[in-house]
């Protein structure tokens, strides 16, 4: 904590480096929903600077937008915030490309933000959900690499699951 | 996708809704199938499942052929597989046809070879199965099986990391080799199998015959055993007969070296229960363990009527218990030679509920409170006869 003379009001700001050298300045209760600046902070306590060498700046400053909505959120307390956190998490998550999920979710992971990860986790399961499996691999652009006849062997194995 | 992490994408399919839709992803690519085969993943997706999923194999004998069949259709899709043959344990290291279920503990099975004194424990959602060592020989004898999960350390995200059944559960297994009589003592020869230890120890347990007021001559164990707070039971009948005399407590924590030719008398409790269950008893007797609790259900005729038991053992007084009855019907025949019925199985997870068999086929479940029934499935055959019972797994 700084010394200076009036210590209520003021909140703390961390300075976040990204990999490529982009910065974000975050009030410290904003950067904490994330478990590992958490660690970090509590761990390292005077330290202002946090490098964050496994994500880019443009993944990091989506999982800060993320975060900063949620921290505002809460500190209102009144009953719809439920709501409106769930309603904003289905936006975030709506228009997100496939490459951008998937560094997102890492970046989340990363950075120990369990509720973005779940956010992300079931934004992918519900792209999986429904589908053939035909449809998985069109979707996740995925080829099979099932030698010729195994397919067909783990198919016939399970057939009631195919039915 | 190929850059997110492996944990991050069984995290994914741990969202999938049901094993059909795990195994359908498993054919999308190589790498899929092997995180979905993943023994700790299938756990853990169970473990995430909110209606503790349950599974009762039934061992029936169908015109020459002795199978295992599952109830229910959820079980049948939970095990997967092809079950049509009624195949569920074809990833054991022996034949299936040598594989006989022995005794069920949460989502163990004890099972063993048919020939040799060759016994596993196993994990047929998972398919996990660790071999005990050459068990002391014995021509008929009866075992029990009793775990106890091991805590896992660190924090639990939904995986477990641990490799096989030896390092999710501590357990112990019971055989019962021979019963005797000697001086006033009915003497039990066996052998404890424990995990911690990696061995069988011998272990000899006796009561004494004055406690029963009884001098019987010939005393068997007619079936395995049921296993509640750590404490195996056992029938006990003489064996000529087709009465039940009693149950038999034996608590395998008192363990210590059996130098001396007696065990310590205490180690074996007789609990008295007399009921004679008349021929094929085996169809008419279900005895099982509930939620804790011991139970022990009969079907007999009396005066033409078929009648429903279902007794529950009081623990605490100074004989070790005593039954008292939880619920007691007429049960209503639709024509004269409809007698076969019988209860197949308690249901692992409601005390109020039991599952009976009927027309050697039909699957009823029995609310005892409501006094209702409703069919809940059916064996693929009518089966010749029930030859060793059911085994109830409780999935995590």
């Amino acid at each position: 904590m700084s010394s200076s003379s009036t210590t209520t009001t003021t909140t703390r700001l961390l300075m976040l480096k990204a990999s490529d050298g982009v910065t974000f300045e975050v009030e410290e209760a904003v950067a904490t929903k994330l478990g590992a600046i958490n660690n970090m902070v509590e761990e390292e306590g005077s330290e202002d600077l946090i490098c964050l060498p496994n994500v880019n700046g443009k993944f990091l400053g989506m999982v800060l937008e993320w975060c900063k909505k949620h921290a505002n959120n809460n500190t209102n307390s009144d009953k719809g915030n439920d709501e409106v956190n769930k309603w904003w998490d289905k936006e975030f998550v709506m228009d997100l490309d496939q490459n951008t999920l998937y560094h997102l979710l890492m970046a989340a992971d990363y950075l120990s933000g369990t509720e973005l990860v779940d956010l992300l986790t079931e934004k992918v399961a519900s792209m999986i959900r429904g589908k053939k499996v035909e449809e998985i691999r069109e979707t996740f652009k995925i080829k099979s690499d099932f030698l010729p006849g195994q397919e067909e062997e783990i198919r016939k194995k399970n057939s009631w699951a195919f039915e | 996708m190929s850059i997110v992490y492996d944990n991050l994408l069984q995290e994914i399919f741990l969202r999938l809704p049901d094993k059909r839709s795990l195994i359908q992803c498993s054919i999308v690519c190589k790498h899929w199938f092997s995180l979905l085969s993943d023994p700790q993943f299938i756990r853990a997706f169970h473990e995430r499942s909110p209606d503790h999923p349950y599974t009762i194999f039934f061992g029936i004998t169908i015109g020459k052929e002795f199978i295992y069949e599952l109830f229910s259709e959820n079980s049948k899709i939970l095990h997967g597989g092809n079950h049509r043959k009624g195949n569920y344990l074809d990833f054991m290291p022996w034949s299936t046809s040598h594989v006989n279920i022995r005794a069920s503990f949460e989502d163990l099975l004890l099972v063993s070879h048919s020939w040799a004194d060759d016994y596993c424990i196993c994990n047929p959602l998972t398919r996990e199965w660790v071999a005990l060592p050459r068990a002391p020989k014995s021509n008929y004898g009866k075992c029990g099986l009793m775990c106890e999960r091991k805590g896992v350390g660190g924090g639990d995200k939904g995986l477990r990391r641990s490799n096989n059944i030896n390092d999710q559960y501590r357990f112990k297994v019971l055989l019962i080799t021979d019963c005797y009589n000697k001086g006033n003592d009915s003497v039990f020869d066996g052998a404890v199998f424990c995990s911690e230890t990696g061995k069988w120890s011998p272990s000899v347990f006796s009561f004494a015959f004055r406690e029963t007021l009884l001098a019987w001559t010939n005393l068997i164990c007619p079936s395995d055993f049921v296993t509640s707070n750590g404490i195996f039971y056992s029938l006990l009948k003489e064996r000529m007969s087709d009465r039940i005399e009693g149950i038999v407590a034996f608590d395998p924590s008192m363990d210590r070296n059996t130098s001396s030719e007696f065990a310590d008398p205490k180690r074996c409790l007789f609990i008295r229960c007399s009921i004679d269950f008349g021929y094929r008893w085996q169809e008419k007797i279900c005895f099982g363990a509930v939620q804790g609790r011991l139970r022990l259900s009969q079907v007999h005729s009396v005066k033409g009527d078929l009648e429903l038991n279902v007794l529950e053992l009081n623990y605490g007084n100074e004989n070790g218990g005593e039954w008292v009855s939880v619920h007691w019907v007429k049960l209503q025949r639709e024509n004269a030679n409809d007698d076969h019925m019988l209860v197949a199985a308690f249901h692992p997870n409601n005390d109020n509920v039991i599952f009976m068999l009927r027309h050697r086929r039909d699957i009823y479940k029995y609310k005892m409170r409501e006094k209702s029934y409703e069919i809940v499935g059916q064996l693929p055959t009518p089966y010749r006869y029930m030859r060793t019972g059911t085994w109830t797994l409780v999935h995590p």
